[in-house]
């Protein structure tokens, strides 16, 4: 199980518009926001292949400012439990 | 059990993240405790990829890494990473590793034990030194070797083999920095530190994108203009990047007339009373330096004086600075640059408005540069003559691309023409290393080596014979690269490289060494900010893979040299690592780069050096935060004591044209460079499976009028050419990178050999830096 803690920095006009977005992708949780322009989001995903393509698409997002990586564990081959 | 494993997992992710944006979070699930009776063992490393210096925390099991998070007590990036976190632990696990070294016999490479390849190694350059001397063999070494690394290099280069053949990649990287700011200030590297970013009200991005090369600087930078609405970002470059996003003002200039911009914006200073007269009269002096420099062409094998190119040095007046800047007037700026004269005014007052504190930072766009000294200078210039340096949010920084380019090239000094502290043509200097390294008078080289390009020219003439490239990937970074990929196959050549992974280094080889990285040994680099950082060994290397230290001391020791590297190891809990940092530390000690003791760095996330009774400096040069300045005397920039009783030097820098520029045969502008996914020429980040499919090739950004002119689209296969090679790659239109009309970007990861971009790269270089420009050169783009 691959899982991963971001921090998505909005133009904090765009806030909203990124959270709705972000509730639309699979494995992606909002845990909070912080400072009104912080997003921490959980990734949960088998493979940091599908991980990685979930940041991108984040980062690409309109509204986005950049992606953060705080945490990230990566036992792929480790039983899915 | 399955639901509270994947819990705890999520929840150390959420409390990682929000530590990270500040919030104070209570250990809800006793993470601490969790993580070790999961077998995890953290421990703190800085990151293995960029300058900035990232701290993070390494989690390691059953002898593997599995996991690693921002280390939320490292001042640089508080807890987070940028996306390269990702792969940060994948670059160790590529299939490919190499594991055993190997011998080329009649071309084909067999395994061979440590033994045979060392022995044959040291055979080989003792007969060569023997027969041809010093200027025979080389080292081409590394911004990414650990401080110590360095250190042996330079030992066994300089003070066994008596050479100055020793150069680094950082020379491609940052030396036109190093060039302008020992040239002003006497001493080298950044004067302030990262602070500046929760200090400066107006920043200035040249050359840099930012977002994507340096992600947590810039998310620190995007923090502070979002919080502060006063906060204004100017982006100066050649084509639009993901860092434009945030800048109020965008200017995009045509390749090389930043010079005439940044002398036009010093005219605007001068001529609207921007300029801080007091600092001026008691700070800074001025100086002009030879013009029409040439560029370090090789025309029918002789060097145009590029190579050679010692400039001379006069002070002037500052009637005659104001005189010279004053023809770069807006207009003629405007004329040369594109960009409308009232936008350089623009700019110009946002620089000087004095209640506003102001920062620049640029990389590759200012560095690899054919007039770089000059460009970094006249940066300078605007700092120095608006007084804005050295104090919280004033100052000019260049960010660097390698984690140790600071740490181990510049500081330690293994460029072709340094020592530790100082050259090797200052005789005091020389004795100075002599003494501290216990050798007859006499014993180090006075004459300058071969740097970079002259490296490899040297090596294809055959003029050098015996080449050790280590840490970095020689026959894909040189502009110009088929030429001189020919020139390492000749006859009599013999070329080592030691690297992790096979690279188009490595096939050129006859000896090829597989090496430890990162924290597969113990290490230290030092980073953009003078920042010292130290990590612990945390998994071993995989096979017969060994660090570049123990190469290099075996190696010397094969030859004879085994007294400078012989030290009474109980003295230094049984670290050779140990023993080379203390004796490395006497170098700078009460000459501007204290450094804390050995044990020190293991226990703190970094030090700023000078470090001064157990204290970090932020702001050098500046009375109340330099100790080096006394009471009284406000600033000091103690670099220029002796020349200029401790004033800095503007120097008067004129817009000289780039050595090669588009003409009706090659009508566009290419420029070189980096992207998110990649990391330099790809050697580790290709390796993980998931970076490689995401960006699996170089491609072509192109302007959509120049890609609609040539009847191009987005995918089009197009062969890019110069005069020196060519490429086929995919175009991108409309892309992350938006270049100018007139100008493509090619990225130079792809190692395909109908890729690599730099076929196309024009080998020249700033005859003071001798730094390479991979930014200019003039191309021509049709349809496949």
């Amino acid at each position: 199980m691959v899982v991963s803690g971001l921090l998505v920095n909005t133009l904090p006009e765009k806030l909203e518009q990124v959270k709705k977005e972000l509730g639309t992708i699979k494995g992606v949780e909002i845990n909070s926001v912080v400072d009104d322009y912080k997003i921490i989001v959980i990734i949960e995903s088998k493979t940091v292949e599908e991980e990685v393509a979930v940041s991108k698409e984040i980062a690409a997002m309109d509204g986005v400012l950049g992606i953060n990586l705080a945490y990230h564990h990566f036992e792929e081959n480790e039983a899915d439990d | 059990m399955k639901l509270s494993r994947r819990k705890f997992l999520k929840a150390s992710a959420a409390a990682a993240a929000m530590t990270a944006a500040g919030v104070s979070v209570i250990d809800p699930l006793g993470l601490s405790e969790a993580s070790a009776a999961g077998g995890i063992k953290w421990t703190k490393a800085p990151c293995r990829f960029c300058g900035t210096g990232c701290g993070i925390m390494v989690g390691v099991k059953n002898g593997k890494i599995i996991a690693t998070k921002g280390d939320p007590h490292a001042p640089v990036n508080r807890g987070l990473n940028c996306i390269k976190g990702y792969f940060l632990a994948k670059i160790l696990y590529g299939k490919d590793r190499l594991t055993k070294p190997l011998i080329r016999n009649n071309g084909r490479m067999l395994e061979a034990s440590w033994d045979e390849a060392l022995d044959l190694i040291a055979s080989k350059y003792k007969t060569t030194l023997d027969k041809y001397g010093p200027t025979s063999i080389g080292m081409f070494g590394s911004g990414q070797w650990t401080i110590w690394e360095g250190y042996a290099a330079s030992k066994f280069v300089k003070a066994g083999m008596r050479s100055n053949n020793l150069d680094p990649n950082a020379r491609f990287c940052m030396a036109s920095a190093v060039g302008a700011f020992m040239r002003t200030f006497g001493k080298d590297e950044p004067m302030g530190c990262y602070d500046d970013l929760e200090y400066a009200d107006t920043f200035f991005t040249w050359g840099a994108n930012m977002a994507e090369m340096h992600p947590i600087l810039y998310s620190r930078l995007t923090d502070r203009k979002l919080k502060f609405t006063h906060v204004k970002h100017v982006d100066m470059g050649t084509q639009i990047t993901r860092t434009s996003s945030t800048a109020d003002i965008m200017i995009l200039f045509k390749p090389q007339t930043d010079l005439a911009i940044a002398n036009a914006m010093a005219n605007i200073l001068i001529k609207e009373g921007y300029v801080n007269e007091d600092f001026v009269s008691k700070h800074v002096t001025f100086k002009r330096g030879l013009h029409n420099l040439p560029y370090g062409r090789e025309i029918n094998g002789r060097n145009d004086g590029g190579a050679t190119f010692k400039d001379k040095a006069k002070g002037v007046s500052y009637e005659e600075y104001k005189k010279f800047v004053s023809i770069y007037t807006p207009a003629y700026a405007s004329k040369l640059s594109n960009v409308p004269a009232d936008k350089i005014v623009e700019i110009a007052r946002l620089f000087g408005d004095p209640k506003r504190k102001t920062v620049s930072y640029w990389t590759m766009g200012m560095n690899q540069h054919t007039r770089g000294v000059w460009i970094n200078h006249l940066v300078y210039n605007l700092h120095l003559l608006t007084g804005k340096i050295s104090e919280p949010g004033n100052g000019p920084f260049s960010l660097t691309g390698q984690p140790s380019a600071c740490g181990t090239a510049r500081e330690v000094g293994t460029f072709a023409h340094k020592l530790p502290r100082g050259v090797v043509m200052n005789p005091k200097h020389r004795a100075f290393a002599e003494k501290i390294w216990k050798l007859p008078p006499g014993t180090i080289n006075p004459k300058p080596g071969y740097h970079s390009v002259e490296m490899a020219r040297a090596f294809d003439r055959g003029d050098l014979k015996c080449l050790w490239v280590m840490c970095n990937n020689y026959f894909q970074a040189l502009p110009n690269v088929t030429r001189y990929r020919k020139g390492a196959q000749k006859e009599g050549r013999f070329l080592v490289v030691s690297d992790p992974y096979p690279t188009r280094s490595t096939e050129l080889a006859d000896v090829v060494l597989p090496t430890a990285m990162w924290v597969e040994k113990e290490g230290a680099y030092g980073n953009a900010e003078r920042r010292t950082q130290f990590w612990e060994q945390a998994v071993e290397p995989p096979g017969e893979s060994k660090s570049d230290l123990w190469q290099i001391v075996e190696v010397a020791r094969r030859m004879g040299y085994g007294h400078l590297f012989d030290y009474d190891l109980s003295r230094y809990d049984g670290k050779i690592e140990k023993a080379l940092f203390e004796e490395y530390r006497n170098f700078g000690r009460g000459f501007g780069k204290d450094l804390a003791p050995f044990d020190v760095y293991h226990k703190v996330r970094g030090l700023r050096w000078p470090v001064i009774d157990g204290k970090e400096t932020l702001w050098r040069y500046k009375e109340g935060y330099d100790p080096y300045v006394k009471a009284g005397e406000e600033y000091n920039f103690y670099g220029n004591k002796k020349k200029t009783g401790g004033r800095a030097n503007i120097w008067l820098c004129p817009y000289e044209p780039a050595p090669e520029e588009p003409d009706s045969q090659y009508p566009l502008w290419l420029c070189t460079g980096r992207v998110l996914e990649h990391w330099h020429s790809g050697t580790m980040t290709q390796r993980v499976p998931e970076l490689h499919r995401a960006v699996p090739e170089a491609f072509v950004s192109i302007h959509p009028e120049d890609a609609s002119s040539l009847g191009i689209k987005n995918g089009s296969r197009v062969r890019v050419s110069t005069r020196r090679g060519e490429i086929i790659v995919r175009a991108e239109i409309e892309g992350r990178n938006k270049p100018q009309k007139g100008l493509v970007f090619v990225p130079w990861f792809d190692e395909d050999l109908t890729r690599m971009v730099n076929n196309l790269t024009l080998d020249v270089y700033d005859p003071i830096s001798k730094q390479a420009d991979f930014k200019k050169c003039a191309c021509k783009v049709e349809k496949v």
